[in-house]
């Protein structure tokens, strides 16, 4: 009798508990309705058509208008995106909660406990994505490396960013990698960024007339910025000596084509001089004088 | 009040490439046909022509060259002499004439040294090229064997050397530039000799970019800004021999000008748009001529609309450098303009035809130069690129 009693009154306070979580989840919900459901679709349908012309009017608008301008454009994508996306998830939560201030506060707890458990990487890429827009570590138009990847940012999103390197792939990189990974930015919001072409000689190179063919190369290519620095630095090494041109591009993005047309420029030069280049085990022949 | 209103007025005229440089362009629409004498009556358009062939160079530009050129050699003279004295040397030995980069000085130049040279009884040896040499390569050995060889009357001690146009003695080039290094060094070295150095603002701001060249120059001048007075006068020989009347001016125009008549309110915009330079004022000057037909048996009449600079068509970033260099080197062929960009000519040659049927690019013989009606918008389309062209002063 005594056990039964004892089950009786387990099982009426495991009944309360449940009927208060289930008061409590009512309190917080409101009436699902299917004009709610209705609604709701509607919105999210709304943010994804803005969201695709916020991005395909940042491109357009972006990559048309004088070139001093383009990275600001570009820069006001994630902005935007932040905003239509935090509008989205208030006016869902509007539909479908009551947001008291003891809701808020237990809703924000739920939610945290569980994309603490569920979404763990998730929630820590969209933090990080936050957080990211103010820090400045990478915005849309710039020249980053994350890992071994290395390209231009194209797109901001809220889990993560786009680069798009030199081969044409498009790298998605989450944003919590900003927690852990070294991020090195070669332009941070400037049109400009440095770009080091190097060459290599034997060590009894006439190393003034490398220097100069170098200055030469960067003076006359149509890629150059003039108003920023060309140096040329050199360094011995044991197969011969190292030279390196740094020098800034008027646009980040011909990088690649400005480095080849200095190499372009610089190694006709040194035909036309039969300069000396590095000779392993001393097995190739000397050059011309 | 009124003077506020007009510096408004200015300000908006002068900036307003730039304020609407960030419109997005629709690369579809056709661009609008440029206004041009094509539009007169040929025998008209040709009495036109001739006018303005005619017309002498703009007395305030040929004054002010003049002027710069006597009190630098002065200088230059008196400092010749303290030395004979043991007095200190505080004159360089050149002077450097920096014009807009679509005025070509040469002539004006040539004009003034002519008369100059009997005046002050000096031997003047003129750097006798109309072009750059066609092989970059021979710039430098071309300019040495000229400059070095012995002077022709040997018994007048001072000599003059003047470089009429600085842009056909360099190509931007891996094998274009060994001309300016002679130079630089003949300017730093070679103190016997009064050096007279005509360039445009493009070119000059490149070679001091990348050589330092002002460092070995002495004074270093630009043209002044010409008034819309002075506008007047140079082109009214065209207005009397064509009986070229004026239109009405704008509405805005007749508000703040309410006490000036069409002509003057007419060169006070020619003046702004031109930004004071003579050339871009005449080309536009003679684009903004229109013909009136008569009713009757009577000829119609001349009369000159309200000047306006002409839209740039939709550019590439490939064009962008090719008009970038035309600039830079004032003329050039268009094979010195792939090698000097560094593509195929036939990429460059495709690129500069569609150029020169919008009007951009002028091709007289081999030569492509910009049209410098252009010029206004292109220089802030340029910088609006991240290309550096300083304004001129």
């Amino acid at each position: 009798m005594n056990i039964h009693f004892q089950f009786f009154v387990l099982a009426q306070s495991a009944g309360d508990a449940v009927e208060k979580t289930a008061a409590g989840t009512r309190e917080i919900l409101t009436r699902i309705t299917t004009l709610k459901v209705t609604q709701a679709l509607i919105v999210l349908l709304l943010c994804y058509v803005t969201l695709k012309l916020i991005d395909w009017l940042v491109e357009l608008i972006s990559e048309r208008i004088a070139r001093e301008w383009r990275l600001q454009v570009k820069q006001i994508l994630p902005f935007l995106r932040t905003i239509v996306l935090t509008t989205t998830v208030v006016t869902l939560m509007n539909l479908f909660l009551n947001l008291s201030r003891e809701n808020i506060l237990a809703v924000t707890g739920a939610i945290a406990v569980a994309l603490g458990f569920a979404f763990k990487d998730y929630a820590s890429s969209i933090v990080a994505g936050f957080i990211g827009i103010f820090e400045g570590s990478y915005r849309v138009g710039d020249r980053v490396k994350i890992g071994d990847d290395y390209g231009e940012v194209v797109s901001y999103g809220l889990r993560g960013i786009q680069i798009k390197t030199p081969t044409d792939n498009l790298v998605t990189v989450p944003h919590n990698k900003i927690w852990t990974e070294a991020i090195s930015n070669a332009n941070t919001g400037e049109l400009e960024a440095q770009v080091v072409t190097e060459f290599y000689f034997a060590h009894e190179v006439d190393t003034e007339l490398v220097t100069k063919i170098l200055y030469r190369a960067a003076h006359t290519s149509r890629y150059t910025q003039l108003e920023l620095p060309i140096v040329v630095v050199m360094a011995e090494t044991p197969y011969g000596t190292h030279f390196k041109l740094k020098s800034y591009p008027l646009d980040a993005r011909d990088e690649f084509i400005y480095q080849t047309d200095l190499t372009n420029k610089a190694k006709l030069a040194f035909a036309k001089y039969h300069l000396a280049y590095p000779r392993l085990l001393g097995l190739e022949p000397e050059p011309k004088k | 009040m009124a003077t506020a209103l007009q510096r408004l007025k200015n300000w908006i005229f002068e900036s307003r490439s730039f304020l609407f440089s960030w419109y997005t362009k629709d690369r579809d629409r056709l661009q609008e046909p440029t206004k041009s004498l094509v539009e007169l009556p040929p025998v008209l358009r040709k009495k036109l022509t001739i006018a303005a062939q005619k017309l002498p160079n703009d007395p305030v530009n040929t004054e002010t060259i003049r002027s710069l050129i006597d009190e630098a050699f002065e200088q230059w003279r008196d400092r010749e002499t303290h030395l004979e004295d043991n007095l200190p040397k505080n004159a360089e030995n050149s002077v450097v004439i920096v014009t807009n980069p679509v005025m070509v000085v040469s002539r004006i130049v040539i004009e003034i040294i002519e008369a100059w040279a009997t005046q002050k009884q000096v031997t003047v040896k003129i750097l006798p090229w109309n072009s750059r040499p066609a092989d970059p390569d021979s710039i430098q050995s071309k300019l040495q064997h000229y400059i070095e060889q012995d002077p022709a009357d040997a018994a007048k001690k001072t000599e003059v050397m003047v470089i009429p146009n600085l842009s056909w003695c360099f190509l931007r080039a891996m094998d274009g530039l060994d001309g300016i290094d002679y130079l630089q060094k003949m300017l730093l070295h070679d103190s016997s000799r009064f050096w007279i150095i005509a360039a445009g603002q493009v070119t000059w701001d490149y070679l001091n970019s990348i050589s330092d060249l002002e460092a070995d120059c002495g004074r270093v001048s630009s043209l002044p800004k010409l008034e819309s007075d002075s506008l007047c006068q140079w082109l009214a020989p065209i207005i009397s021999e064509l009986d070229i009347t004026f239109a009405d001016p704008r509405l805005e125009s007749k508000i703040l000008d309410a006490d000036k008549d069409a002509e003057t309110i007419y060169f006070e915009d020619l003046a702004s748009i031109s930004q004071g330079v003579s050339v871009i004022a005449l080309h536009t000057f003679l684009a903004s001529v229109t013909y009136e037909p008569s009713e009757e048996d009577e000829p119609g009449i001349l009369e000159a609309q309200n000047p306006e600079l002409p839209n740039l068509p939709e550019l590439t970033s490939t064009d962008h450098y090719l008009l970038y260099f035309l600039l830079l080197h004032g003329d050039i062929t268009l094979s010195a303009l792939a090698h000097s960009l560094g593509d195929r000519e036939s990429r460059v040659r495709k690129r500069i035809k569609i150029l020169r049927n919008e009007g951009l690019v002028e091709e007289n013989g081999e030569v492509l130069k910009i049209n410098p009606i252009y010029y206004p918008k292109l220089k802030q389309e340029l910088i609006n690129n991240n290309f550096v062209i300083n304004e001129f002063e």
